[in-house]
């Protein structure tokens, strides 16, 4: 097992920055633009391909259910790991289970899933429900106390959406099937254990439809701005994705996470700390072409830009540079977010990933996804000790600091 | 080919959670692992089938309060593993089972436009309305809903998904009627086949006007030849009643097959399937849910228990339904009859009773089978159950399709880019609007 620096790509239709439906050239609404680029990540060695979702459109581009894409694109791939989104206050735990764990049925080991806690009022109204807290960015504006009642749901819905997918996945053994002549039992019902989960927003009862997945656990990933969501991410990923620059130095949101880690109580395997950068890649040898003249192109299509995450802009040489330095502070891995999805991937992936594999990033061995990723294989917490335990209760227990 | 025939069609049922399937036989493969999909759709589309059909069931079953471990249990998530089946196919047809009560229309009709995009066309839905509170369990909303309101939602939700699949990408909607209440923007573009095919399989008086009203194929319990004349000339009355053509709805009774050289070892082979899908245990089993009352101890290749049926005492995930004390009573007694009689033992009989109709003989025997009900109307072809995962229709697709291709009642090969719905060669059902809000 390899515990080296991991790179993700981030897919979200046309590209990350709002004008790249007009200036771009992919076609979000084209599977075949997807297979494109999945096996262009694939076969450059990248390690995740996380997909954007949500019930609402992303800007302007077509979007797919990241689900259905993830597993139509499982057999045309074969190394990459397959990262869709489940947004926890729209969906039902019991179908995002299964279908993450066939997800890792169809591409032998290589499912994970982004959780998410919510979204935008559209997508809220997509299921006729009552918006609540909106854009947790935005939120933020509100009175603190409206603010930390409003996120308290949400997350607390969330760290239990969080906890039945888990379960549902340790709730089959891993040899519960035993077809087994002699009996004429085709499973051992001692190796399949209903959750009987109650929470505050919803309980479930039974053990998935579905056997546990090859990877018995695949890795969960939460992107995390502040306080309650770094908590959140240590009681229910793997891989949390901070966003240094627009939320305080590097060292400020590790310090920040590791404190959550301990708020929380998480014991066994450590969070998994990957940073999420926009990227723009310009063409060095085309001088009217520099990040700049870009960046201005697709602000004058699409409005200025606006992120929640850095953006890594510049030739191949300088991008790379930055990215090693990021590596440099012991920092798990890297997700960009290329402005326009085919232009700035290709580039990645020909001129920037060469200079990183020169700068000793390795393409990781393993297993299926999660060794691949560093993470410790997952025993199932209905025979032996889980991955990792924390808190989940401490997660909304105490908001004091989100308003300091 | 000198005969006129109407035009079979076919859909492969991936044998699952049931008894049917024969998990002890040295060539079933696993329920779960993506080759076994991956071969199962190969020999459909070998076999030139108009889709691969896959049934849903969203809680383990039990048996007393203990899951049931007789039979097959475990499969994948209906839609994803059909997605992934979408990159491995070229022609076939993706149809999956999904209820309508246990997912949101928006969240529902955006997983199976991407299928159908994905897919260039090819996607179609099974409409199953879930009713009861032990699945419920396992979801947000817990309650179930009393039977007279299912097809009031099940119509919705069909009127729902259709309304939001007749937008445009980027286009807005607003769902307004008695169980949805919803806006939505499209996200995805409109696929090659408009929208998805609809499946259903009701046999009651509202499944079948749900049917007639809505959907493009009929998953039917009638595999008879007179049952299935029967309702095929009911439905075609309720078809003209809602103004649409015959043969825009398709009958395909689910059927399973026993194939042999002679009509002696066919039969033979039917037998020793059946006894292979109705072990010791799962006749005790089968007989429980006659008795009404747990039958631990009786020797299941001995006559018939002494004591009559009682008022059922335990429940199950399972679904059938023998009447009250009084008529599983009876049936009891005229079992006991036989079972003297002919010497037969209580597996004997479950063995018989399980049965689902089956076409049982040569190769030729079968194809002359098929012709006659599809040219008689009894059906228009099958949904044909395999016993074992996941080679069970392969020896049909390489010895009964052909006769049939010869005899010019069945497609050689599929057309160019053809959609499922061109498959089935018929019309989609005019949409149904939703209906104006009447809130309790």
């Amino acid at each position: 097992m390899t515990s080296k620096f991991s790179i993700g790509l981030a897919a979200k239709g046309a590209g990350w920055h709002a004008g790249a439906d007009a200036v771009g050239s992919f076609a979000p609404q084209d599977p075949a633009a997807w297979a494109k680029l999945a096996q262009a990540a694939d076969e450059a060695g990248i390690d995740v391909l996380t997909i954007e979702d949500s019930l609402a459109p992303l800007g302007t581009s077509a979007s797919f259910d990241s689900f259905m894409l993830t597993n139509w694109l499982a057999p045309q791939t074969t190394r990459i790991g397959l990262v869709p989104t489940a947004t926890t206050s729209l969906l039902e735990p019991f179908h995002t289970a299964t279908a993450v764990a066939t997800l890792d049925y169809t591409s032998e080991g290589r499912a994970a899933v982004r959780l998410r806690t919510g979204g935008f009022a559209s997508e809220s109204a997509a299921v006729g429900r009552e918006d609540t807290l909106g854009n947790i960015r935005e939120a933020r504006a509100l009175p603190t106390e409206e603010f930390e009642r409003l996120i308290a749901d949400r997350f607390g819905e969330g760290v239990e959406f969080a906890e039945v997918v888990r379960l549902l996945w340790d709730s089959w053994e891993d040899d519960a099937e035993i077809r087994d002549l002699a009996t004429s039992r085709f499973i051992d019902r001692e190796r399949i254990h209903n959750p009987e989960f109650t929470g505050k927003h919803f309980s479930v009862f039974g053990a998935s439809i579905t056997p546990r997945p090859p990877q018995g656990q695949p890795p969960v990933f939460s992107l995390a701005h502040t306080h309650t969501p770094y908590r959140f991410a240590a009681v229910t990923a793997d891989v949390v994705l901070i966003t240094p620059e627009t939320e305080g130095t590097l060292e400020e949101i590790r310090a920040a996470l590791a404190a959550g880690a301990s708020a929380v109580d998480r014991q066994g395997s450590p969070l998994k700390v990957w940073v999420d950068y926009n990227i723009l890649i310009a063409d060095a040898d085309d001088a009217d072409d520099d990040a700049a003249a870009r960046l201005a192109e697709l602000d004058a299509a699409g409005g200025e830009f606006v992120s929640d995450a850095g953006l890594i802009a510049g030739t191949a040489e300088q991008v790379a540079t930055r990215i090693l330095e990021l590596r440099d502070t012991g920092i798990d891995g890297i997700r960009v977010r290329p402005l326009v999805t085919d232009r700035d991937t290709e580039a990645f992936i020909s001129e920037v990933l060469p200079k990183l594999r020169d700068g000793g990033v390795e393409v990781a061995e393993g297993a299926n996804l999660r060794e691949r990723l560093g993470l410790v294989p997952a025993a199932n917490r209905f025979v032996a000790t889980p991955p990792f335990t924390a808190n989940a209760a401490s997660v909304t227990a105490s908001t004091e600091e989100i308003s300091a | 080919m000198s005969e006129q025939h109407r035009q079979i069609h076919f859909a492969a049922h991936f044998p699952g959670v049931n008894q049917q399937t024969i998990w002890s036989d040295p060539n079933a493969g696993s329920q779960i692992e993506f080759e076994s999909f991956r071969r199962f759709a190969e020999i459909a589309e070998r076999g030139v089938m108009d889709y691969i059909f896959l049934a849903e069931g969203l809680r383990l079953r039990e048996r007393n309060g203990e899951i049931l471990d007789l039979d097959v249990l475990g499969r994948p998530n209906t839609v994803s593993i059909l997605s992934a089946l979408a990159a491995v196919t070229k022609h076939i047809g993706l149809v999956g089972t999904l209820t309508t009560t246990y997912n949101e229309p928006v969240d529902l009709a955006r997983q199976l436009r991407s299928l159908d995009v994905l897919s260039n066309g090819r996607a179609g839905w099974n409409v199953v309305t879930t009713t009861n509170a032990f699945t419920g369990a396992n979801f947000r909303k817990g309650d179930h809903l009393p039977y007279p309101e299912r097809y009031l939602r099940a119509q919705e939700m069909i009127s729902a998904l259709e309304q939001l699949w007749e937008t445009e990408l980027g286009e807005t909607t607003t769902l307004d009627s008695r169980y949805f209440q919803a806006t939505a923007t499209q996200t995805l573009p409109a696929s090659p086949q408009g929208r998805p095919v609809l499946v259903q399989a009701g046999a009651s008086g509202e499944g079948r006007d749900i049917a007639a009203r809505n959907v493009d194929v009929v998953f039917s319990m009638f595999g008879e030849f007179a049952e299935g004349q029967k309702f095929r000339t009911d439905l075609d009355e309720r078809l003209e009643h809602f103004g649409r053509n015959a043969e825009d709805l398709k009958i395909l009774p689910a059927i399973t097959l026993a194939i042999g050289d002679t009509e002696a070892e066919a039969q033979e082979r039917a037998q020793a399937i059946r006894h292979a899908q109705v072990s010791g245990p799962n006749a005790i089993y089968f007989m429980e849910q006659i008795w009404g009352r747990e039958l631990g101890g009786v020797d299941p290749d001995g006559p018939l228990p002494d004591f009559d049926p009682v008022p059922p005492t335990h429940a199950t995930g399972r679904v059938p339904h023998y009447g009250d004390v009084e008529e599983r009573t009876a049936l009891v007694n005229q079992w006991r009859a036989e079972s003297e009689a002919k010497g037969l033992s209580l597996r004997d009989l479950a063995v018989r009773e399980y049965g689902r109709p089956s076409l049982v003989g040569t190769p030729e025997q079968i194809a002359d089978e098929i012709i006659r009900r599809v040219d008689e109307r009894a059906c228009d072809g099958f949904t044909l159950v395999g016993d074992i995962v996941p080679d069970g229709l392969a020896e049909f697709v390489d010895r009964v399709v052909p006769i049939l291709q010869e005899r010019g009642a069945y497609r050689t090969e599929y057309p160019e880019n053809a959609t499922l719905r061109e498959l089935l060669g018929s019309a989609a059902a005019p949409s149904v609007p939703l209906e104006t809000p009447e809130r309790v």
